[in-house]
């Protein structure tokens, strides 16, 4: 089975180990990962915030990049940027029969990472450790998007020696919305606070998500409040105890 | 009406805790108790759809269904009339009370009538008009806007409320909501008897049986529609349910995503009319044809005002209603405000979204709010050309995204300078639009290389 | 029967007390009730079960200060809601449910519905107007805290007639 991995803009250039995980994770399971040379973005930054010509152009490129013969699925480490594919290249090309037609091809064949595992390798355990405290952030897109709501918990719940604790605020937005945390600070601030204290009162010592964005946004604030809780990828903490193929 | 300024609004609420704690108590305690109410409805999903369902039939054939109403109702007894905008509204109510020389009149909780801007009309041509409901009552002393769709008083607390009481109506000072609830009811028992006239809302029109039906708890639509010999009813045209056989499905689902009641206390079906006791419906159309010719505004003319998508709106939660700067407040409110009162007045309001889908997950009717609110804000970007920052940035992003060149050198730039603005492996006093950011929130230094560059280099090697 | 079990236990749930009684033991149950409860002046909607009943105390049709409970034969329960459903010919029909502080509620156990569909498929057209009652009038305006008695009855008595 072949995979063309989807790394998205954030994880590319801020995060490449969440990248890299994401690969040791797939090569456990037998999966073969290509990734492309150049560049993309899903192109959600600027569809979300109004500006869908940017977001075409951007979504456009990211078609050529991925709509490419020899590989089974696409895979990313983001559940915002497969709904924005998903669901929302529809509404931008409606008026482009052509382009949807490679917007319904691709679409079949795209995943996030632990849709991916679950649905696509039937995956239900996955046989690593992790030790520490971890509680989880569902992010959006993810949860009400795509509906992920069950299995990333559960692969939390069976790692060996991690101790998994739900928040209160589990299914809350975090505050991050795109360009909104630019537009309206204060807002933003405010709604990301929140989460933080619900992250707080779990005691973990991590907290984790399927999408960096999310992380990067709660990271944030935790740092500016000097909480010790580290933000960490799904797939960092999924692949941390797992045995390199390559090793 | 002026452009309204919702982050400037925003940010006055945020720097009132008490408001903020306010909100936050009344909205996670209606989610609280509806979490509870659902799980004693086991076909509460099936509810939603055939509710949807029914909205759905009105859009499809909304004159025949108006049509229809009317007629009926006219069979009742009830007096329609017609209004096209909040002007000719407020004209042809003040013509029915100048007619009957209404002095005085009562009325039960009217979004409706908050939209049309009655009360300090009817004020001016020297009739008084009491709001009866408690929270529409404090709202009035107290010269304010309603901060929710169903809970007008959410941002006041009993001491307020208290001094309130005191101040305007001369009770002795008590911060027992006991007794400040009994002040309210001896004060305008009174009223009800007195007036000349009252008034309501209405929450659905029958269109197979001319009724409307008015939903409420205190009794203080009971009390208005009920003692005065004369009723006006003011209620937007897209209320219409087809039959009063769909009732019963909307009643199940209203109280449930509103307060979290499995029922409203009082639920009151109207349909007859009689020499003694007039009945007057005052339908609007304010926007809504107009969001009816629309094809992605037209779904927001399902909505039942139930208010449960302010309740989990996570902005709503910390903000509440005022800092929309309309009647109509949270996430549905944006978009019938950008309807109603037009783009110019509400060209910042679709923003005002994470675009969390929480408000759509909660909908008893299923309104695709965030599809809508993308919508919308196209339609702004589209008229404004955006702010010139945001603009800037949106291309940058674009090019660095689409052009490998641009994007090696700009990330690679990036890295290199961004040391001026780290502080502890953090970044945090970033310049520009991004000073927004650093302002509250740390981030995480660029990397040297990308992804796929490590990914090659690995490769390689 | 379980319809009954499941209307009763949704009257409970909103507040309402509930008293079970028989054709023939109403009116001494209801003259005991005005008694222990200190009931000396009753509004009554004079229709049905209520022009029936021989009162120790004193039935009034006009509302006024001193009347201490409303009285009315409610024509419906709906099990579904725990709700009473009061049909009306004229505004004044409405009053005795309203204006006192308590209202008393009489109900035949076979006008007990299941659901509020089953009232809709069954009621004569023209329509009159209808009224569902659950419950004492309440608020919870001021911080959310619940108040019985905001502008209607404090309490709601129901004494279904088996």
């Amino acid at each position: 089975m072949r995979v063309l991995l989807f790394p998205t803009c954030l994880v590319d250039h801020i995060k490449p180990k969440i990248g890299f995980d994401t690969v040791k994770l797939l090569e456990h399971f037998g999966v073969e990962v290509e990734v492309p040379e150049k560049p993309s973005c899903c192109g959600q930054i600027a569809f979300n915030v109004g500006y869908w010509k940017d977001a075409k152009e951007m979504a456009r490129a990211w078609l050529d990049v991925y709509d490419v013969p020899g590989f089974d699925y696409i895979v990313a480490p983001s559940g915002s940027c497969v709904h924005m594919i998903r669901e929302n290249y529809e509404i931008l090309f409606k008026d482009e029969p052509k382009t949807l037609e490679r917007v319904h091809r691709i679409k079949s064949k795209l995943y996030e990472i632990v849709e991916f595992l679950t649905k696509v390798l039937k995956v239900k355990e996955i046989p690593s450790t992790f030790s520490g405290k971890v509680t989880y952030h569902a992010s959006c897109h993810y949860l009400r998007g795509l509906g992920v709501k069950r299995e990333p918990k559960e692969f939390l719940k069976n790692l060996k020696n991690a101790d998994f604790i739900p928040m209160d605020l589990e299914e809350t937005c975090c505050g991050f919305g795109g360009l909104f945390s630019i537009k309206f600070p204060d807002l933003s601030y405010n709604m990301t606070k929140r989460k933080a204290e619900s992250i707080k009162n779990t005691h973990a010592d991590f907290v984790t998500s399927s999408d960096l964005s999310c992380l990067m946004n709660i990271g944030g604030v935790l740092s500016r409040l000097g909480l010790k809780i580290k933000p960490v990828h799904i797939v960092e903490i999924l692949a941390e105890g797992l045995e390199d193929e390559k090793d | 009406m002026k452009k309204i300024n919702f982050y400037e609004n925003a940010r006055k609420i945020l720097s009132n805790p008490t408001v903020v704690e306010a909100v936050q108590k009344a909205t996670m305690h209606a989610l609280e108790k509806r979490r509870q109410t659902i799980a004693r409805i086991p076909d509460f999903e099936e509810l939603r759809d055939k509710a949807r369902t029914a909205k759905e039939e009105i859009l499809r054939d909304f004159d025949g269904y108006l049509e229809k109403f009317k007629e009926n109702a006219r069979k009742n007894g009830f007096v329609i009339h017609e209004a096209g905008d909040a002007r000719e509204a407020r004209e042809i109510i003040l013509q029915i009370f100048k007619e009957r020389n209404v002095k005085l009149a009562v009325s039960s909780k009217s979004m409706t009538q908050e939209e049309i801007e009655i009360n300090p009309f009817l004020e001016a041509h020297g009739i008084k008009k009491y709001e009866t409901d408690l929270g529409e009552f404090i709202i009035q002393i107290a010269h304010q806007k309603p901060s929710h769709i169903t809970a007008p008083a959410i941002h006041l607390t009993r001491r307020e409320i208290a001094r309130l009481f005191n101040e305007k109506l001369g009770m002795e000072y008590t911060e027992e909501p006991e007794e400040l609830t009994k002040f309210a009811r001896n004060y305008l028992r009174k009223k009800y008897f007195e007036a000349d006239a009252g008034m309501s809302g209405a929450n659905f029109l029958i269109a197979d049986t001319g009724s409307f039906v008015v939903v409420e708890n205190e009794g203080n639509a009971r009390m208005s529609t009920t003692l005065p010999p004369l009723h006006v009813a003011v209620t937007g045209i897209e209320k219409l349910i087809p039959s009063i056989k769909d009732l019963p499905v909307f009643l199940k689902i209203l109280a449930p995503s509103s307060t979290g009641q499995h029922q409203t206390v009082y639920t009151n079906i109207f349909s007859q009319a009689s020499k003694d006791h007039e009945v007057h419906i005052v339908l609007i159309e304010n926007g809504r044809r107009r969001m009816l010719n629309d094809p992605v505004l037209r779904e927001a003319l399902m909505c039942i005002r139930c208010g449960g998508c302010s309740n989990v709106c996570p902005i709503f939660q910390l903000v509440g209603g005022h800092a929309y700067g309309s009647v109509y407040s949270g996430p549905i409110g944006i978009i019938w405000t950008y309807a109603i009162f037009g783009p110019d007045v509400a060209k910042e309001l679709p923003f005002a979204s994470t675009l969390c889908g929480a408000c759509y997950e909660i909908c008893p009717v299923r309104i695709n709010i965030p599809r809508i609110l993308l919508e919308l804000r196209r339609r702004v970007i589209e008229r404004t050309g955006g702010k010139l920052e945001e603009k800037a940035l949106v291309g940058l992003w674009s090019q660095l995204m689409t052009k490998p060149v641009l994007n090696k050198l700009g990330f690679h730039l990036a890295s290199k300078i961004q040391g001026i603005f780290k502080k502890d492996d953090k970044l945090t006093h970033l310049p520009f639009v991004f000073s927004n950011w650093t302002k509250w929130k740390d981030i995480e230094p660029f990397p040297g290389k990308s992804f796929r560059e490590l990914w090659k280099e690995r490769k390689n090697s | 029967m379980e319809r009954t079990e499941k209307f009763i236990e949704e009257l409970k749930r909103n507040d309402v007390e509930v008293y079970l009684t028989s054709r023939s033991s109403l009116n001494e149950d209801l003259n005991e009730f005005f008694k222990k409860q200190g009931i000396k002046r009753v509004f009554v909607r004079p229709r049905g079960l209520v022009n029936q009943l021989s009162p120790d105390i004193e039935f009034t049709e006009k509302f006024d200060e001193d009347v201490d409970a409303g009285l009315s034969e409610a024509d419906f329960g709906i099990a579904y809601s725990g709700g009473l459903v009061e049909l009306a010919e004229s505004p004044s029909d409405k009053l005795p449910s309203l204006l006192p502080d308590i209202h008393i509620a009489l109900l035949k156990e076979s006008n007990i519905l299941d659901d509020f569909d089953v009232l809709f498929e069954n009621i004569p057209h023209p329509l009159p107007d209808i009224t569902f009652i659950v419950g004492p009038s309440k608020t919870a305006d001021i911080e959310k805290i619940l108040v019985k008695g905001a502008h209607g009855p404090r309490r709601v008595i129901v004494f279904i007639v088996r």
